[in-house]
């Protein structure tokens, strides 16, 4: 069974992992650049260390946000499908993009976008909204919850359309590209820290009440049975899972499938059990979109294909295979 | 010693009240069954009595502390509960399930104390189910699901322990090793044990105490002898019985044909 020891083993062995693979993949490009190639050619040195890296971060940071706030979404709402954009959390981020768009607010300020900025409180302030509106509906319930979350999800999305019908064309691209989830080549370095340090945050959180996390998936009632005091957990799981969200979305739109399928896929490898789930949906969700982000790079040279596409295109049928294999190992051929 | 007292408790749903001036006490260390016609209260008084559900009025103390739901705090450390029926999101194996009553020792924040796997295996062996320790509750049948359950609760360490109608789903068998466990708890480890049920003959032949509720608010609670007999149940169960005696007890059996008519109409 699960201890500390065997569970660093795991996590560690799967670090090395992605870090090979997420090292390979910042050799691959439009450049093809190696080891040898960097220490020689400063121009490729340049492209190592200062494009190919921080974006291959950037895309670490992204995947592990959105796997984990995904896992987390699936618990508190208790229900399979739900991934990070499902409480409308996304849209109220996308909102704050093309408001920041159509204002002119696009100038940029310590590595900071005012479009990042306009998404982030969207994001936080649409979490609010949509809590706020949920505790009227049921308290702790998920299903409270959800309904609020759909409802502003509908609403916001609905201004989105709205708002990008009435634009000029050269106003909205930013948000359509936000739509198809992008991820931008040069990000600054503070950027990256300060964001990585707010998802490793809500990571360490999210893995420390993983145990209650475990109980809470058998609802309330049997939570407070168990010791668990479901209201206080639902909070800061939702807090920490909304935070990695806003934070992704706002460095790169809305990545889609990652969070609805790392988390099935870790569940079925691994179990249901959050403090394995955690740790790996991190690692999973990273190595998803690294790899994925290093396809829509080099897939068409001419012009970068936005990573959520290929997140979407390659994860569907490659979950749709694991979930028959899975399902043949439980109910033999007779399905 | 009164492990639970219960004083001036009411409580209603929406507009429909169930308890009015609710009282009763029971022993520490008995077993006690609830009974009582659908509708009369039994799973609401034992939500009342778990802390699950907030009463309008009166107050419910559990070996001394008054354990009217809070935010901040739970009784789990006090009292075990196993549920009726239950949907489960995610696949579980036995034991993992099992784990999830160590959670309130706290002996360590994430990972396992030995001591937790003694106190498991302990479980799953006097439930019988340690064979199925591995496998995913999904898998197993009602009465095995049952015994899950069960294990959690005892793994929980509580000096009571609730049971919503714990042998509805099993085979006579496995009713009667449900209950034999029941009795060896309270005898061997001095638990409270208190469980709604609908089977008058199991609880008359292993409750120390009855407490039968009516529709109409009535409540009647004492010993086995007092409380089953053929004119209560007429009262309460608007059923009337044959009574058949064998050894102690008694035994009650439906009349055939008494609601015939106005359950066609």
């Amino acid at each position: 069974m699960l201890t500390f020891k065997k569970l660093t083993i795991e996590i560690g062995i799967g670090l090395c992992i992605l870090l090979s693979v997420g090292f390979l993949c910042t050799l691959i490009g439009s450049e093809p650049i190696s080891l040898g190639s960097i220490r020689e050619n400063p121009q490729h040195a340049q492209i190592f260390f200062e494009v190919r890296i921080p974006r291959l971060i950037l895309a670490m940071l992204i995947g592990a946000a959105l796997a984990c706030a995904g896992a987390v979404f699936q618990v508190l709402l208790r229900n399979p499908l739900a991934d990070p954009y499902i409480l409308g959390i996304s849209s109220g981020a996308g909102l704050g993009t093309i408001l920041a768009a159509l204002a002119g607010l696009t100038w940029t300020g310590w590595g900071l976008s005012t479009v990042s900025l306009f998404s982030f409180f969207g994001a936080m302030a649409t979490a609010g909204l949509v809590w706020w509106i949920g505790r009227f509906t049921g308290r702790t319930s998920g299903t409270g919850l959800l309904l609020a979350g759909v409802v502003v999800n509908a609403f916001f999305s609905a201004f989105i359309m709205f708002l990008t019908s009435i634009a000029r064309s050269d106003q909205i691209q930013t948000t359509v590209f936000w739509l198809m989830g992008y991820l931008k080549s040069y990000e600054q370095t503070k950027v990256l820290v300060v964001c990585g340090l707010l998802i490793l945050a809500s990571a360490a959180v999210l893995f420390r009440i993983s145990p209650q996390l475990n109980i809470l998936s058998l609802g309330s009632a049997q939570a407070r049975s168990l010791g668990v005091l479901p209201e206080r957990i639902f909070l800061i799981a939702f807090i920490a899972a909304a935070l990695m969200t806003a934070v992704a979305v706002s460095l790169s739109g809305l990545v889609g499938f990652v969070g609805l399928i790392v988390p099935h896929m870790a569940r079925l490898l691994l179990g249901p059990d959050h403090r394995r789930l955690i740790p790996w949906c991190a690692v999973g969700g990273a190595l998803f979109v690294a790899v994925a982000d290093t396809i829509a790079r080099v897939i068409i040279t001419q012009a970068q294909l936005p990573v959520g596409i290929i997140t979407a295109m390659t994860g569907g049928p490659f979950f749709l295979i694991l979930l028959i294999r899975q399902s043949r190992q439980v109910f033999g051929d007779h399905l | 010693m009164k492990m639970i007292q219960v004083s001036h408790l009411s409580f209603a749903y929406a507009e429909t009240p169930i308890f009015q001036d609710l009282n009763l006490e029971i022993e520490g260390g008995t077993l006690c069954g609830i009974i009582g016609p659908n509708g009369a209260g039994k799973s609401t008084l034992l939500k009342l009595l778990a802390g699950q559900l907030r009463p309008d009025g009166g107050r419910i103390i559990v070996a001394g502390k008054d354990i009217h739901p809070r935010i901040s705090k739970t009784h789990a450390d006090l009292i075990a509960t196993v549920p009726q029926e239950t949907a489960l999101v995610f696949g579980y194996t036995v034991s993992e399930i099992v784990m999830m009553a160590r959670f309130i020792q706290k002996k360590r924040v994430l990972f396992e104390h030995p001591d937790d796997w003694k106190a498991i295996e302990e479980a799953l062996h006097e439930t019988g189910i340690l064979h199925l320790a591995d496998r995913p509750i999904n898998h197993l049948s009602g009465g095995e699901r049952q015994r899950v359950y069960l294990a959690r609760a005892l793994a929980q360490e509580t000096p009571v322990l609730l049971l919503d109608e714990p042998a509805s789903h099993l085979d006579m068998k496995h009713q009667t090793m449900v209950y034999e466990l029941l009795r060896r708890l309270e005898r061997d480890k001095k638990k409270t044990i208190i469980m709604v049920t609908h089977d008058l003959n199991l609880a008359g032949q292993y409750c120390d105490t009855i407490v039968m509720l009516g529709k109409n608010g009535q409540v009647l609670h004492g010993r086995v002898k007092d409380i089953l007999n053929e004119r209560t149940i007429r009262n309460i169960f608007d059923t009337d019985c044959h009574v058949i005696s064998s050894g102690d007890f008694n035994f009650f059996i439906p009349k055939a044909g008494h609601f015939s008519e106005s359950i066609v109409k």
